[in-house]
């Protein structure tokens, strides 16, 4: 019964066969305009596993006629793991759409006048774009897409870099991305902001309570032009406008009670929306007891009608597992949005712990399988969209 | 090639109210079609500006020097298809059909429908024809396009290892 199954479809393979060689001399005539309108219509994925077809084809994803043809929407989208001990030559990297891991190469490091490969840490992404400090002087921003890197020194020569926040902002005039980089700087009270239209650094005064020593992993969450932070206790958000430099304090309405410890995150969703989400561990004396997560709703011009609503509370079996995997030391926990999951991490634990905005549901991303048992911290996420239009 | 000439009234409601308006479409052949206006210009941008252009449809005759009778007639067929159809599926299904049975003459609808500017059928038609790609090997699309290879090992090599973290 089987062999005959078998039988029959390798007859009907060999009919297919048939029927494909019969047409290629048809589909030659298809005219070249055509044909890369047909093609601008497969999914990113789809067009990239065909760049070994010919060189016209190799090219296409180069040629700004394909490009305007193209359609916004992206099938991809990864998250990335850095971790210390990783080879600075490439990253794993998740695939949620094939539940798999794989390695991405990462852009050449070598500086030009040193012969020598500067060391490549993975600092920010954001809209395909990816920005690591690369040696102690400079910043390397990069579309692995595309192949595009550029090398930004550093507007101030003092320690290299461990925290920058790279934000995308979408072209006025057509469908590429510029981008901002956000440098807090630690000898000194100031921060500098790199802007990718105007290719140069405005230096703007720094914020103590939010860059000071006792606040550690700030990263900012990207909301509304704005990078918006916390405060250590009495918790507050402060939010760092990218346009003109100024820090305000009443950006947002006061934090729930009893917390124990906060992040923040921004995310777009599928409809193209900003949100700003608050992720808090909710519990007295420093010691959490529950985690939950809110939404800041309301509009921004009436600040007033501002307020953070309670969107999910982590189940308490998977809760116990997460305040045990972080010591209940707060400060290793940090948390990303990725494609409509808030993830929240935590840089001694190798799983990914995530809630799905639209369902109200919590998972575990597993143990990527690359990693080395003995490696327990260090661990630190990145949401990674590929993006044609994100230039360098 | 027939050279009669052949009346194809687009939209069963065109017979019975005999007032609706009509314009006529000419193929490369000199083979006329009569079609209905509104159901020409709900598809063709081409013709509704050229229709806003000579301010009206009196006695108007188009002629479509790039397209030959039979592929005329099949594109307003599928246009009837559609108008007929407030969703795509109906008029997806025939392109379909067309596709497999007679891809010489849909190859030729599409550059009519192009032609034309018929857009939202010719995105639909392009979409039907992408989906063929859809998990076709390299060499399987290759072979379809009837394209040579123009890389050399190394180069594929080198293009393979740049991109392989994007698919599997």
């Amino acid at each position: 019964m089987m062999l005959r199954a078998r039988e029959q479809r390798r007859e009907n393979d060999r009919n297919k066969e048939k029927e494909v060689v019969m047409q290629p001399s048809i589909w030659g005539r298809l005219p070249d305009e055509l044909l890369e309108r047909i093609i601008a219509l497969l999914p990113l994925r789809t067009i990239l596993a065909l760049r070994p077809t010919c060189r016209r084809f190799s090219c296409l994803l180069s040629s700004p006629a394909f490009l305007s043809l193209l359609h916004a929407h992206n099938s991809l989208a990864f998250l990335l793991l850095s971790h210390p001990q990783f080879s600075h030559r490439c990253l794993p990297l998740y695939d949620p759409a094939a539940d798999g891991w794989r390695s991405v190469p990462l852009p050449p490091s070598s500086t030009s006048g040193s012969a020598s490969p500067s060391s490549l840490l993975l600092l920010s992404a954001a809209s395909g774009l990816l920005l690591f400090a690369l040696g102690r002087s400079s910043l390397l921003v990069a579309n692995l897409l595309t192949n595009a890197s550029k090398v930004l020194p550093l507007p101030t020569y003092s320690a290299a870099p461990s925290s920058a926040a790279l934000v995308s902002l979408p072209s006025r005039s057509n469908s590429t991305h510029g981008y901002k980089i956000f440098l807090p700087c630690a000898s000194d009270d100031d921060v500098f902001v790199y802007d990718s239209a105007s290719v140069a650094w405005t230096r703007f005064p720094g914020f103590e309570p939010v860059l000071g020593r006792r606040n550690p992993h700030q990263g900012g969450a990207f909301f509304d032009g704005s990078l918006y932070f916390t405060t250590p206790e009495p918790f507050s958000t402060v939010g760092f406008d990218l346009r003109n430099g100024a820090w305000d304090v009443g950006v947002a309405p006061p934090m729930p009670e009893d917390l124990a410890f906060v992040r923040l995150v921004g995310g777009c969703s599928g409809s193209g929306e900003d949100h700003l989400y608050l992720v808090g561990g909710v519990g007295r004396d420093g010691i959490s007891r529950s985690l939950k997560l809110w939404e800041l709703v309301g509009r921004k011009e009436e600040r007033k009608g501002r307020a953070w609503e309670e969107i999910g509370r982590l189940p308490e079996m998977m809760c116990r597992k997460f305040m045990s995997v972080c010591y209940h030391n707060y400060s290793h926990v940090n948390c990303l949005w990725h494609e409509g999951l808030v993830c929240i991490c935590c840089t001694t634990w190798p799983e990914v712990l995530f809630f799905k905005v639209s369902r109200g549901t919590w998972h575990w991303l597993p143990r990527c399988p690359m990693l080395q048992e003995k490696w327990s911290c260090g661990f630190r996420w990145f949401s990674f969209v590929p993006d044609l239009f994100a230039l360098v | 090639m027939s050279t009669e000439s052949k009346e194809i009234l687009v939209g069963e409601s065109s017979q019975a109210k005999p007032e609706k308006k009509t314009i006529v479409l000419m193929a490369s052949d000199g083979d006329e079609f009569v079609v209905d206006v509104d159901d020409i210009t709900n598809q063709s941008e081409m013709i509704r500006n050229l229709i806003s252009d000579m301010g009206g449809t009196d006695g108007l005759q188009v002629p479509l020097l790039n397209v030959t009778a039979p592929v005329l007639a099949k594109l307003l067929e599928l246009f009837n298809v559609s108008n007929k159809n407030d969703d795509d599926e109906e008029v997806t299904q025939k392109v379909k059909e067309l596709m497999e049975a007679e891809l010489n003459m849909m190859i030729d609808v599409l550059g009519a429908a192009n032609y034309i500017e018929a857009t939202s059928f010719f995105d639909l038609s392009c979409k039907v024809l992408a989906d063929k790609f859809k998990g076709m090997s390299v060499e399987e699309v290759r072979e379809f396009l009837n394209i040579e290879c123009d890389f050399t090992e190394e180069e594929l090599q080198q293009i393979h290892a740049e991109n392989a973290w994007a698919f599997d």
